[in-house]
C-alpha cells in the first residue's frame, strides 16, 4: 500500500467516525474527498460536489473574497482557516469555518488539504439577533413618544430622546448628555428621588410612576410623571426614566380649581337661596342668601366654610321626604314645587317654593345636585288676599244690574269674563258666552248699528280713550232693547291691546240709567282698590285731583286728605319737583315716563317706581309701585362692591386696584399715595408702568405674569420707588378679582422699609457685639495662659523650695526659677497693661503727634538693647511729619516693632530704617530691618495672632504684635507685613487721616 | 523616709518653656518611678527622638507630657503628626498627658476628641497627678510621703 493509499484510508475511517464535515480538496481545490456529515450539512448528495472545486459551495456574495483568502494562502504549508457563507441546497444560509490542513506532497509542493467544517450558523445569527435588537432598543428609545433618559446611578445622563430634550427645552440631545438629572428636579423632590434611585439601582426593582416638577434649562417649571426601570446600557447598570408630560394635565387641573372658585363666588352671591352638591350631599358652593335662609344654628357658617360639609350632617333634622327627593333628583328627576307647605323647626308655618335638580359635568355624568329654595309666605299671602278680593269683585260684579265684561282682543272679542248680569240685558246667561256657539256681542247688536258701534269702539282704541256708544240690541227673545256701552282698551306695556273691559247698561229703562252709572263708578273702584299699585292723577302743575292707594300700600294717606293738594306737599319738594318735571316732558313729547324716587317711611327705606303718562287733557296718570324688594336684591350686590371700597380706603396698608386689560390704574388708597408720595390726580387713571416705582421694570412684568396665571401672589419681597426716587421696601400681595366685571389687580403693599433698616442695624449691632465679645475672650485666654503659667510655676516652685537648706544645688536652682518666673510675670502683667489701657480707653482724644518726638522717647526707653546688639536706627519722616493719634498708643506700636526687630536679628549688625508717606486715606510708617525675616507663607495667617512665637530660642511671650494689630485697628488703621527669610522684614502700619 | 520602689518607667517631657520643664522633671524624681526623663523644649525634636525610638522597646517612653502652648511647633501640631507617624507603630503602650495653663473649654473638649489623647492636665502638673497615671496605667501604687 502506498502512502497515499494508506492516508485515504484512515482519511475514510476518520470520515466515518467523525463528528464533523470531513474533506479532502487537491492542490487546486477540487474536492476528492467528502464524508457523509458533508451531505447533510449542504443538502447535496456527494456526488455532486465531488471532482468539483470547493469555491463552488460558498456563497455567491462571499466568494470574491474567500477566493482570494484562499489563493493567498495555499501553496504555504500552515495549516489555516476561512469564514465562509454556505448556500445550502433548500435556499438558507449556513455559516461556516473551515479549516485546512496541508498534505505534504512526493515533491516540496503541498499535495492537497484535508480539512473538517465547523458550523457556526447558531452563534452567528445570535450574535446578529442581539445586534439587531440592541438597534431596535435604541430606535424603540429614540423614537419613544415618551421622554426618555437614561442615567447612570450617580445621575449622569447617557441617553435622551428629541422628545425629552424637547421636554427639557434643549437645544439638542447634546446638551443634556453628561448633565445630572438632579440639576432638573425641584430641591423639595430630591430627597424622594434619591431614594426611588436607589430603590431602582440597589434592588433591581423597577419605581411606579412619580409626579414631579422638572425645572427646564430655561427656567421655566414642567410637570411629568416618572417611570425608573434598572436596565444594563452597554454593560453598565443604569436607570431608564420614562417622563410623560403631564403639564397641561396640571394646568388643566388648575383651571378648574378657578373655575370652581368663580363658581362658588358666583353662587355665594346670587341673591336667592340655592346651594350645590356633589352626589354624597356635599356642599360644593351655597349662596349667601342660603345660609341666611336655613343657617339657624348659633355657630357662624359661611359660604366658604361649609363647602365639603354634608348636608344631612349640618341639618340633621332633614325629613325623608326631602331625602327621597333628593335620591330622585341623583336619578335624574327634576323635581320642583311652586308652593309646597311646610313648618318651620320653630313652629312657624312657611310657603316655599323649591327646586331640585340634578347637574351633569361633561360627559353628562350627574355629577351631583343644585337645590334653589325660596320663601313665598309673604307673597301667598297676597295672593290670597288677591283672590280674596277677586271673590268679592266678582261677588260685586254679579250683583250690579249691567253687564261687565271683558274680552280678548280677537276678531269675536272673545269673552274672558261676563257678569250674570248679561242675562237680564241680553236673555242670555252668561255662560252661553263661552265655549263653542258661543254668544258674542257683534252678532246681538242690531244690524243698523253694528258698523257704526265697531268704528266707534275702534276709532277710540286706537286713540287709547275709553269709549262710549248708545246702541241696539237683539236679546234671546227677539226684543230690541237700547243699551249704553262704556269701554276701554288695556294695554300691554309695548301698547298692545290686551283687552278690552267694558259694562254694558240698559238704556231701555233710563231711569235706570243714573243708578247703572253709580254703579260703573263703583266697580272701577272696586277695581282699582285691588291693584297693588298706587295711582295718581294730576293735573300739570302738581295737583292732586284723584287718587288711589291700596290699603296696604307702604305710603299710604287717606284720598280725601291728599286730593287737592299738590305733589310737593305730599310727598315733599324733591320728589315733587321730580314729578311735575315729569309732566312737562310728556306733555312735550307725549310719551311715558318711568322713574324711580325713594322715601323713609318708619325708619324703612322704601323704593318706588313710577309710570306717568299723559292721561287726557291737561291730566298726568302716574302708577307707582313699591320696589323696595328688588332694589334690597340689586342692592344686596352692591353693598359688597361698596364694602370692598370701603375697606380699600380705611386700609391701613396701602392698597392700589389696577384694571388688567390696560394696566390703568383705578384707584389707589391715602396710604399708598403716602408710600410714593404722589397725589391721587398722578395716580388714579394713569397706568402703573408710568408712575415710574418700580424699581426693577422686569421684576414687575414677572410679578404680573405670575399673578395673571395664578391669580395670586403673597409675600414678594421687593423695592419701589417714591417720586423723589427713595427707595422703599415693600412686601406685595396682589390678587386678581373681578370689579365692575372686569379683571382687576388688588395690590397690596407692607412698606418694610424700616424693619429693613432695623434689621441691618441690628446685623451691625451683632458684628460689633461679635468682636468686642472676641476681644473679651481673648483677653481671658491672655489671662489664663500668660499670668496663670508663671503663677502656677511659682507655687510649685516654692514648694520645692527648703528655706531650711542653705541656697545651693536644687535650692538654688529652684530660686533662680522663681525669680525667672516672677520676671515673665512682671512681663505679662505689662502688656495687659497696654491692652487693657487701649480697650478702655477707646474714645479717648487723639492729639497731633510727631513720629520724631515718639522714635526719640522710644529709642531712649530700649538704649541698652539698641546699644548692646550695635543698631543703627535711619528715619525719614519728610513726606509725613505727624498724624492725629494717641501719643500712648503710637509709642508702643513703635516701640513693640523695633524690639521685633532688635529680637529677631541676623548675623550682620541690625539696621533698621523707618519712612512715613501719605497713601490714599492713609499716613503709612514703614519699619524696615535686615533680620532673619520669616516664611510668610508657612506662618503669614498667624502672624498677628494672640500667643504666636515663631522663633525658636527667642525670648517672647507672642503678644507684641497683636498688641500693635489692635492699637491700629481700634484707631481705624491697618498694618500690613513683608517679608523673606534671612532677608529681613518690613511692617507698614496705616493710620487712618481724619 | 521614702521607700523606694522599682524605677522602670521611661518619661518623655514635652514643653518650651526651661522653668515648666525644671518643674516636671522635679516633681517626676521626687515621685521615685522613673527609670529615666527626657525633655525637650521643642516639639520638632521630640518628634524625631520618638520616630527614631519607634524600634527600641527598651527606650521608647512609657509616658509622655505634652504641653499646647508652643512657639512653631504646637502641642495640636505635634499631635497631628505624632498621630499618623508614631501611633500606628508604637512598640508598647505609650501613655500621652496633654498639658496645658489653659482652662479652656475648647481646648479640654478639643482634647477629648482625641483618642490619643489619655488625660489632660491643667497645670500645675502635681504629684497627686502622677500618683494617679501611675496607678491607673501601670498600676504601681506609689507610697504616700510622710
Amino acid at each position: 500500500m502506498s502512502l497515499n493509499q494508506q492516508n485515504d484510508n484512515a482519511l475514510s475511517i476518520l470520515g466515518k467516525i467523525s463528528p464533523f464535515s470531513i474533506f479532502h480538496v487537491n492542490a487546486d481545490g477540487n474536492v476528492s474527498y467528502v464524508n457523509s456529515l458533508w451531505e447533510k450539512l449542504i443538502g447535496t448528495p456527494l456526488s455532486n460536489i465531488k471532482g468539483n472545486n470547493w469555491l463552488t459551495i460558498v456563497h455567491f456574495t462571499d466568494t470574491g473574497r474567500v477566493k482570494s483568502e484562499w489563493e493567498a494562502k495555499i501553496g504555504t504549508d500552515v495549516p489555516f482557516t476561512i469564514e465562509t457563507r454556505l448556500l445550502v441546497a433548500n435556499g438558507s444560509i449556513k455559516w461556516l469555518i473551515i479549516h485546512f490542513h496541508p498534505n505534504p506532497g512526493t515533491t516540496e509542493k503541498i499535495a492537497g488539504y484535508t480539512g473538517c467544517i465547523v458550523d457556526v450558523t447558531e452563534q452567528k445569527t445570535a450574535k446578529q439577533r442581539l445586534n439587531e435588537s440592541k438597534l431596535l432598543n435604541k430606535a424603540l428609545a429614540e423614537n419613544s413618544s415618551e421622554a426618555i433618559i437614561i442615567q447612570t446611578p450617580d445621575t449622569k445622563i447617557t441617553f435622551a430622546n428629541q422628545i425629552a430634550a424637547d421636554l427639557l427645552k434643549a437645544d439638542n440631545i447634546e446638551t443634556l448628555i453628561g448633565k445630572s438629572t438632579r440639576d432638573f428636579t425641584l430641591p423639595e423632590n430630591k430627597q424622594i428621588l434619591k431614594k426611588r434611585l436607589s430603590q431602582v439601582t440597589k434592588k433591581g426593582e423597577k419605581a411606579p410612576p412619580f409626579e414631579q416638577g422638572v425645572i427646564c434649562i430655561d427656567g421655566t417649571l414642567k410637570y411629568v410623571s416618572s417611570t425608573a426601570i434598572p436596565v444594563v446600557w452597554h454593560g453598565k447598570k443604569a436607570v431608564l426614566l420614562i417622563n410623560k408630560d403631564i403639564t397641561y394635565i396640571k394646568d388643566h387641573n388648575r383651571e378648574v380649581e378657578l373655575s370652581e372658585r368663580n363658581l362658588q363666588q358666583f353662587i355665594k352671591h346670587t341673591p336667592v337661596a340655592v346651594a350645590m352638591f356633589d352626589r354624597s350631599m356635599n356642599y360644593m358652593a351655597c349662596s349667601d342668601r342660603w345660609l341666611i335662609d336655613w343657617w339657624k344654628h348659633p355657630k357662624k357658617m359661611s359660604t366658604e366654610s361649609i363647602v365639603g360639609k354634608n348636608h344631612y350632617t349640618l341639618f340633621p333634622d332633614v325629613t325623608d321626604y326631602w331625602k327621597k327627593v333628593h335620591q330622585r333628583a341623583l336619578k335624574g328627576a327634576f323635581e320642583s314645587n311652586a308652593a309646597d307647605y311646610f313648618v318651620q323647626t320653630d313652629g312657624t308655618p312657611q310657603w316655599l317654593k323649591w327646586e331640585v335638580r340634578p347637574w351633569t359635568d361633561n360627559e353628562g355624568n350627574i355629577g351631583g345636585l343644585i337645590i334653589h329654595t325660596e320663601f313665598i309666605t309673604k307673597r301667598k299671602q297676597a295672593e290670597k288676599e288677591l283672590k280674596r278680593s277677586q271673590q268679592k269683585l266678582s261677588a260685586i260684579l254679579q250683583n250690579v244690574p249691567g253687564m261687565v265684561y271683558s274680552t280678548g282682543n280677537d276678531k269675536d272679542w272673545t269673552m274672558r269674563f261676563i257678569s250674570s248680569g248679561a242675562y237680564e240685558i241680553t236673555g242670555y246667561h252668561d255662560s252661553e258666552f263661552f265655549g263653542k256657539n258661543a254668544v258674542d256681542l257683534t252678532r246681538i247688536t242690531h244690524p243698523e248699528d253694528k258698523d257704526r258701534v265697531w268704528h266707534d269702539i275702534r276709532d277710540a282704541l286706537d286713540k287709547k280713550e275709553p269709549f262710549e256708544v248708545h246702541y241696539r240690541i237683539i236679546t234671546k227673545d227677539k226684543d230690541t232693547k237700547f243699551v249704553l256701552e262704556r269701554g276701554q282698551g288695556i294695554f300691554a306695556e309695548r301698547g298692545e291691546l290686551v283687552s278690552i273691559e267694558g259694562m254694558i247698561l240698559d238704556e231701555t229703562e233710563s231711569q235706570k240709567a243714573g243708578i247703572a252709572l253709580r254703579e260703573s263708578q263703583a266697580r272701577n273702584m272696586a277695581l282699582l282698590e285691588t291693584l297693588p299699585d298706587a295711582i295718581f292723577i294730576n293735573k300739570e302743575d302738581g295737583v292732586i285731583l284723584d287718587v288711589q292707594i291700596p290699603r296696604n300700600f307702604s305710603i299710604f294717606f287717606k284720598p280725601d286728605e291728599i286730593i287737592k293738594k299738590n305733589v310737593t306737599e305730599v310727598f315733599g319738594e324733591n320728589i315733587g319737583i321730580q314729578f311735575i318735571s315729569r309732566f312737562q316732558s310728556i306733555h312735550n313729547v307725549n310719551e311715558s315716563r318711568t322713574w324711580e324716587f325713594s322715601c323713609t317711611a318708619e325708619d324703612k327705606k322704601e323704593y318706588f317706581e313710577v309710570r306717568s303718562v299723559w292721561y287726557k287733557e291737561n291730566m298726568f296718570l302716574s302708577v307707582i309701585r313699591n320696589i323696595t324688594k328688588n332694589k334690597e336684591i340689586a342692592f344686596h350686590a352692591l353693598e359688597s362692591e361698596r364694602r370692598f371700597y370701603q375697606a380699600f380706603h380705611i386700609s391701613p396698608i396701602p392698597v392700589k386696584i389696577t384694571r388688567l386689560k390696560d394696566r390703568k390704574i383705578l384707584d389707589a388708597n391715602q396710604k399708598f399715595l403716602d408710600l410714593i408720595q404722589m397725589d391721587s390726580g398722578e395716580v388714579i387713571g394713569k397706568k402703573s408702568i408710568d408712575l415710574n416705582i418700580w424699581q426693577d421694570q422686569e421684576l414687575h412684568n414677572a410679578f404680573k405674569e405670575q399673578l395673571v396665571k395664578e391669580g395670586k401672589i403673597y409675600g414678594k419681597e421687593t423695592i419701589l420707588l417714591n417720586r423723589h426716587n427713595e427707595k422703599r421696601n415693600v412686601l406685595l400681595s396682589a390678587e386678581l378679582i373681578q370689579l365692575n366685571k372686569e379683571p382687576t389687580i388688588l395690590l397690596m403693599m407692607v412698606d418694610i422699609t424700616k424693619r429693613k433698616q432695623t434689621e441691618k442695624e441690628l446685623t451691625i449691632l451683632a458684628d460689633k457685639l461679635m468682636i468686642s465679645n472676641q476681644e473679651l475672650k481673648q483677653f481671658a485666654y491672655i489671662t489664663s495662659h500668660n499670668l496663670r503659667a508663671p503663677v502656677v510655676n511659682i507655687d510649685t516652685l516654692l514648694e520645692l523650695y527648703d528655706p531650711k537648706s542653705p541656697l545651693r544645688d536644687t535650692n538654688l536652682e529652684v530660686y533662680k526659677k522663681i525669680l525667672l518666673s516672677v520676671d515673665q510675670l512682671k512681663s505679662s502683667l505689662n502688656d495687659l497693661t497696654q491692652l487693657v489701657d487701649l480697650k478702655d480707653h477707646h474714645e479717648i482724644q487723639n492729639e497731633t503727634v510727631e513720629f520724631e518726638d515718639i522714635l526719640l522717647r522710644v529709642s531712649r526707653a530700649i538704649e541698652t538693647q539698641i546699644k548692646e546688639v550695635g543698631a543703627t536706627i535711619q528715619a525719614d519722616f519728610s513726606h509725613a511729619r505727624s498724624i492725629t493719634f494717641r501719643p500712648s498708643a503710637l509709642e508702643s506700636i513703635l516701640q513693640n516693632l523695633l524690639i521685633n526687630s532688635l529680637k529677631y536679628r541676623g548675623k550682620a549688625p541690625p539696621v533698621i530704617t523707618l519712612k512715613t508717606e501719605v497713601i490714599a486715606n492713609y499716613t503709612v510708617l514703614t519699619i524696615k530691618d535686615n533680620g532673619i525675616g520669616m516664611d510668610l507663607k508657612k506662618i503669614g495667617h498667624k502672624l498677628f495672632g494672640m500667643y504666636q512665637r515663631f522663633h525658636e530660642a527667642k525670648e517672647g511671650k507672642g503678644l507684641g504684635l497683636y498688641i500693635v494689630k489692635s492699637q491700629i485697628e481700634s484707631l481705624g488703621g491697618k498694618i500690613e507685613v513683608e517679608s523673606e527669610v534671612n532677608q529681613g522684614t518690613s511692617f507698614m502700619v496705616y493710620f487712618k487721616r481724619y | 523616709m521614702e521607700k523606694i520602689i522599682n524605677k522602670t518607667l521611661k518619661v518623655l517631657i514635652i514643653d518650651d518653656d526651661d522653668v515648666s520643664n525644671f518643674i516636671y522633671r522635679k516633681v517626676i524624681e521626687n515621685c521615685n518611678f522613673a527609670k529615666k526623663i527626657d525633655d525637650f523644649q521643642r516639639a520638632q525634636q521630640a518628634l524625631q527622638y520618638l520616630i527614631d525610638n519607634l524600634g527600641n522597646f527598651e527606650d521608647f517612653p512609657d509616658l509622655i507630657f505634652l504641653d499646647i502652648n508652643m512657639p512653631i511647633m504646637n502641642g495640636w501640631e505635634f499631635l497631628e503628626e505624632y498621630i499618623s507617624r508614631v501611633w500606628p507603630q508604637l512598640p508598647k503602650r505609650s501613655v500621652l498627658c496633654m498639658l496645658s495653663s489653659s482652662v479652656y473649654k475648647e481646648d479640654i473638649g478639643r482634647a477629648e476628641s482625641y483618642e490619643q489623647i489619655d488625660e489632660y492636665i491643667s497645670k500645675p502638673l502635681t504629684k497627686d497627678h502622677i500618683r494617679m497615671i501611675v496607678k491607673k496605667y501601670f498600676n504601681i501604687e506609689l507610697i504616700r510621703d510622710n
